[in-house]
């Protein structure tokens, strides 16, 4: 069910700050800056299809970043693609820069800092996608964030049309429907981007970012087992620990914070899991590669700011009543912390 | 590249057999009321195993009899997508009416009319009656159902199919390749959702299992997608779920499995993704053991992903030389 905002719903003096709320809440969270007056006018109508966020919205000029502390904070895993249905959008991500006009639409990465500067009122629609879903159509995102695709090539035509289409009926589509509709814009935009990038993507996509690709890819299949050491994981990539580190140092972590980051996320979903309510926290745990509690018991508060206990207890009593849960992040556990981890 | 028909270019007594000689590849009689200056036009071109033609002509009726079917050698569905005019269609008892951006299916194995009245231009779409029967299994009993495009799944295949032709000639073979099977995805995904109330009513079974499988195929990336997970994600029980996937010949966890191994094995087609290491794609969508993987994988095709992909990128390489 789309949700719409306005600031026309707010006091006119509130407008600015009532307008970054909603948009954080559509979006990520960011820094916003308004380019005109002191009156700000902006709607938004947010919904979805399935885990495929689509928010339509249209607003007077402004600019838009996303700092390395916001990210810090890893209230998102998202990648959004954005459409642009009029005026003109200037985006910056990984050192590069593009515009964004008419029928064009670009990928961001809500996991690095990005720069959106829209020098006019603009509409446009915004897709938040799951990066898993977006990363198996098309491996990492390498070079294709911040570049404008152009409906003059044919697939990429096809493909912003057909998501401008989608945006129009997002209200008309749910459940089952909903889902193959998101899944079907999901392959059209990743067949738009390879015919787009294709060779160039590949000859422009870094040594480096395929290497850390890999480097998570072993992580992730390691997560199970509690003695693998940063060491072994180098190895099966065919790196030094020392590169694996400089590589993950570019999203603030290193190879055992990683490790630790995504075991405690992967028990935090097996906790959110009403499948798996039956499970123990302790077992839940030591499957995800933890060999002491009390020690996953720490991290876990300190990260998402309360017990597991309690997350399970939030998650379930959020689930009943059908409230939106989310739980505080603290900033991640600094580096002077690594050498306790694991 | 397009092929392009049109009886402009020619003597205004001739134009209607020699829009017959063009047409005669797929018999059937074709008559019109504009007699022998019958003006039409048709703009036709591949697109991987799809056959795409847009067409703008005169008032003119097409009739196709088992004496036709029998002389054919095509069974290829068709879909027919009215732009502007109105198509009148009839197959045995049934009557379908596409206008609008409406469309209609058509099976041609069965005798049919269609009546097209007006400035009619239209798009028709031939589907290889096996791509769309694997998608799609009762294809057959929607045909001559009208498909009116105010629906909301409706109207975007309508216009999907309408941004199609002038676009086709751009696209490279194996990309082309990649966006007939998407279309044929839509095109079932368009007719299972909203040909179900006039088409037959589905049963909640059915109903259940498609939800099932949209379930599942919104999740397979994520490698604790198990099936507890996908039937909670359907709102049914695990065994409900095992007992409709059955009939199938699968088990949830099996077409979980399948499902993993047919998207990887697609993403090892795809000459785009040849940087992508084999461990990289099968984690990406779920799994989280490559010898398990590549076991798998063998067993259901044959092949290692390896020698899989060698042999894909042979034939990708064929078809772009061709």
């Amino acid at each position: 069910m789309a949700v719409t905002y306005s600031t026309s719903d707010a006091h006119p003096r509130d407008s600015i700050s009532y307008w970054l709320e909603v948009a954080t809440k559509a979006f990520v969270r960011h820094d916003f800056k308004a380019l005109g007056g002191p009156t700000y006018r902006g709607d938004i109508k947010a919904g979805a299809l399935d885990a495929l966020g689509v928010s339509s919205f249209e607003c007077d000029s402004c600019e838009v970043s996303r700092s390395a502390s916001d990210i810090a904070r890893a209230d998102s895993d998202d990648v959004l693609l954005v459409l642009q249905l009029s005026g003109i959008g200037h985006f910056g991500q990984d050192g590069r820069q593009d515009v964004n006009r008419r029928g064009n639409f670009v990928l961001i990465d809500t996991r690095r800092p990005f720069t959106i500067r829209f020098p006019e009122r603009i509409r446009s629609v915004t897709f938040k996608i799951d990066r898993p879903a977006i990363e198996a159509r098309l491996g990492g995102l390498g070079a294709m964030t911040a570049r404008s695709i152009k409906p003059e090539g044919p697939v990429a035509g096809l493909a912003s049309g057909f998501l401008s289409m989608l945006a129009a009926r997002v209200d008309l589509v749910a459940g089952a429907a909903a889902s193959r509709l998101a899944d079907q814009a999901l392959d059209l935009v990743a067949l738009a981007a390879t015919a787009e990038f294709g060779q160039s993507g590949l000859a422009l996509s870094s040594a480096r970012s395929v290497t850390l690709l890999r480097l998570k890819t072993v992580i992730e299949a390691h997560l199970r087992e509690p003695d693998v050491r940063p060491t072994a994981i180098a190895a099966e990539v065919g790196i030094s620990v020392r590169y694996a580190n400089a590589l993950l140092s570019q999203e603030d972590s290193s190879v055992e914070r990683y490790l630790l980051q995504r075991r405690l996320e992967r028990c935090r979903q097996a906790l959110d899991d009403p499948a798996q309510a039956h499970r123990m926290i302790g077992e839940i745990a030591f499957s995800w590669g933890f060999s002491d509690l009390s020690h996953f018991g720490r991290r876990f508060r300190g990260v998402y700011g309360m017990t597991a206990g309690d997350y399970r207890r939030r998650s379930q009593e959020a689930r009943q009543t059908g409230e939106h849960f989310s739980a505080h992040k603290s900033d991640f556990p600094g580096p002077q912390d690594a050498d306790r981890i694991v | 590249m397009a092929v392009v028909f049109s009886t402009r270019d020619v003597d205004p007594r001739e134009r209607l057999s020699y829009w017959r000689d063009i047409m005669s590849v797929h018999p059937h009689d074709f008559t019109s009321s504009a007699g022998a200056a019958f003006l039409g036009s048709v703009r036709s071109e591949t697109m991987g195993d799809l056959f795409v033609s847009e067409f703008a002509c005169d008032p003119c009726e097409v009739r196709r009899s088992e004496a036709h079917i029998s002389s054919s050698d095509s069974d290829d569905f068709l879909l027919c997508v009215q732009l502007s005019g109105r198509g009148r269609f009839k197959q045995g008892d049934r009557e379908a009416v596409a206008e609008n951006g409406g469309f209609v299916l058509v099976d041609p194995r069965h005798p049919f009319a269609v009546s097209f009245e007006g400035d009619t231009r239209s798009i028709r779409v031939a589907l290889p009656r096996q791509a769309l029967e694997t998608r799609l299994t009762d294809a057959a009993a929607l045909s001559a159902r009208s498909m009116d495009a105010g629906g909301p799944l409706a109207g975007l295949l309508s216009s999907y199919l309408a941004m199609l032709p002038a676009r086709i000639d751009g696209i490279d073979p194996v990309t082309a390749t990649q966006l007939a099977a998407q279309t044929l995805d839509l095109v079932a995904l368009a007719f299972s959702l909203e040909a179900g109330h006039s088409a037959r009513l589905s049963s909640r079974r059915e109903v259940a299992l498609y939800r099932l499988k949209a379930m599942i195929e919104a999740r397979l990336c994520d490698p604790a997608l198990k099936p507890a997970v996908a039937a909670g994600a359907a709102g049914i029980s695990v065994r409900y779920a095992n007992d409709l996937l059955w009939q199938e010949g699968y088990s949830i966890e099996r077409y979980i499995l399948h499902r993993r191994l047919e998207r990887a094995r697609r993403t090892l087609e795809d000459p785009a993704q040849a940087r992508r290491s084999i461990g990289e794609i099968a984690f990406a969508w779920g799994f989280s053991d490559l010898s398990h993987f590549v076991r798998r994988f063998r067993a259901a095709y044959g092949l290692t992903p390896g020698d899989y992909r060698r042999r894909a990128s042979e034939r990708a390489l064929e078809l772009a030389s061709s």
